[in-house]
């Protein structure tokens, strides 16, 4: 017997997280329509998450390799790095932000657990992003650049980007309905993160009094940790910093996935 | 709750925007999760209903009475302000056809989809797929995309699910007509059997015949209150009528 009843707003993360666990084989096949609907009708098909990075690196490069004469052998790779870890975290909010306004028909007529429509979006850029990673062992070995035991840190900046994304989403899908004009606050506020973030210059370029601040930046931080694990130097990234941007990641998923549950029935109702 | 009740709504209130406005001042965006003044509403105030298990239910009510926001929440896609919804056993609101229904998709791959995304485990989905497209007589374009099928076509594929989810309690925005006169004549009798087993049915509708030929109870609904909850089909019809001529004298 169901009671329809408001849930209390700490009980939220812990709703998401047996939600999400409940329906995975739903989420699963939703993220699978996603993957199919996005790259099966083309030519090159999945081949797309790799040209993607590889165009925009290429673009980078020769601003700043070529056309500005930096010497740095690894900064396309830098580069790279920087830019798969940004677009799965801005793709995820981008896309998360306005999932139950494009989905307003469906959450009208049928009842099930809106969460998974936030979790598609970053289950599908997940797995986009696993995907683009391809890229960088062939690029090493092309380099001859050796894999260090530092690689076994870089499931904490995939898994820490992706879920720092979906509890931004989750808080911000909700205030999108209420307040239409945030998905251009969203917008605006991704492109100047991008500038931030250290995405196209490595945490190394910045001088030492504000590096900590930057490193505040828990986006920063796992693009810092992705280079560190790939390039086997963690001089940046100390244990207190990731642990910091790892605690951080935790609470914005807590805090979003409480409002998203204390409020999306209401939400709902101004579909 | 008595296990003889399919659904139990106590001292139920939703109010709900009726026309959505924009926060139009800094001020409002404070205001964002609480109900602005300016917002034009409606309420479903204090609704108390018991609906047993097996009975067949017909909703009367002028446009924008209500009759709809009652079902979501019967459903549970809205939740009460006040009060509490009790269900007891599997619900499926139909109210439209093609419920998650993805263009660039073939049609197989849609019926799987939709029917999940109504509740049902995905492996039964995939076993009732032969028989979903057997009904909906779309062998021949089955693993065509969507977005090659005619608006009647989806409708068909759209029908053919719902007609398979095989609820406990089942609750009608609106009966539907689609396809040919064949298949409608399917569509019909498929209804019929799904109202006429042992499942709890509501219909939302304003075909009076299909009132005075399928229900058992009737509740009308006036301005979000229950003005009426009868098992006199033709009291109630003629309550709907004097609503209604007293609404058009407004």
């Amino acid at each position: 017997m169901d009671v329809y009843a408001r849930p209390s707003f700490f009980r939220g993360p812990f709703i998401s997280f047996q939600s999400i666990l409940k329906n995975r084989s739903l989420l699963s096949l939703m993220v699978r329509r996603d993957l199919k609907v996005t790259y099966g009708d083309y030519f090159l098909g999945y081949a797309w998450t790799l040209l993607e990075p590889i165009f925009f690196t290429m673009v980078f490069f020769l601003v700043f390799v070529i056309l500005r004469g930096n010497p740095d052998k690894l900064l396309p790779l830098n580069i790279m790095l920087g830019i798969l870890i940004f677009s799965a975290f801005s793709k995820t909010v981008s896309k998360g932000s306005s999932q139950l306004i494009r989905n307003s028909s469906l959450i009208q007529q049928v009842s099930f657990p809106r969460e998974l429509l936030i979790a598609n979006v970053s289950g599908f850029q997940f797995v986009r992003l696993l995907l683009s990673l391809i890229i960088v062992p062939i690029y090493m070995i092309y380099m001859g650049i050796s894999f260090s035991w530092t690689i076994v840190l870089l499931p904490i900046s995939i898994f820490g980007i992706i879920l720092l994304a979906h509890g931004f989403s989750l808080m911000l899908c909700i205030i999108v309905v209420f307040v239409r004009d945030m998905n251009m606050v969203v917008d605006i506020g991704l492109r100047a993160l991008f500038f931030l973030s250290g995405v196209f210059y490595s945490a190394t370029y910045i001088p030492a009094e504000y590096l900590d601040y930057h490193l505040m930046n828990p986006v920063a931080t796992y693009i810092e940790i992705c280079r560190g694990a790939v390039l086997g130097d963690l001089s940046i990234v100390t244990p207190f910093v990731i642990l910091r941007a790892v605690g951080i990641t935790f609470l914005v998923f807590v805090f979003g996935s409480s409002i998203f549950n204390r409020y999306q029935n209401r939400a709902v109702i101004h579909l | 709750m008595n296990s003889d009740v399919a659904l139990k709504l106590t001292n139920v209130h939703l109010t709900y925007p009726v026309r959505k406005s924009s926060p139009k001042s800094v001020k409002r965006l404070f205001s964002l999760f609480s109900r602005r003044k300016d917002e034009i509403t409606a309420t479903l105030s204090d609704i108390n209903l018991e609906i047993m298990k097996g009975e067949i239910i017909g909703v009367l009510g002028h446009n924008g009475a209500g009759k709809s926001t009652l079902l979501r929440l019967l459903s549970g896609i809205y939740q009460p302000d006040k009060g509490s919804v009790q269900v007891n056993g599997k619900i499926s609101l139909l109210a439209s056809l093609g419920t998650g229904f993805q263009r660039d998709l073939s049609g197989r791959d849609n019926i799987v989809l939709s029917g999940s995304l109504h509740g049902l485990p995905i492996e039964k989905v995939r076993a009732l797929v032969p028989s979903i497209i057997l009904f909906s007589g779309l062998e021949d374009s089955i693993d065509k995309p969507l977005r090659t099928y005619s608006s009647g076509m989806r409708a068909r594929l759209g029908f053919s699910i719902v007609a398979h989810l095989d609820p406990e309690i089942l609750l009608f925005d609106e009966v539907f007509a689609v396809g040919d006169s064949s298949f409608r004549a399917r569509s019909k009798q498929r209804i019929a059997e799904m109202v006429n087993g042992d499942s709890t049915v509501i219909i939302v509708t304003h075909n009076e015949q299909l009132i005075r030929d399928m229900c058992t109870r009737v509740i009308c609904i006036d301005g979000g209150e229950l003005v009426l909850d009868t098992t006199d089909t033709e009291l109630a019809i003629s309550e709907y009528h004097k609503n209604s001529d007293k609404r058009d004298l407004k």
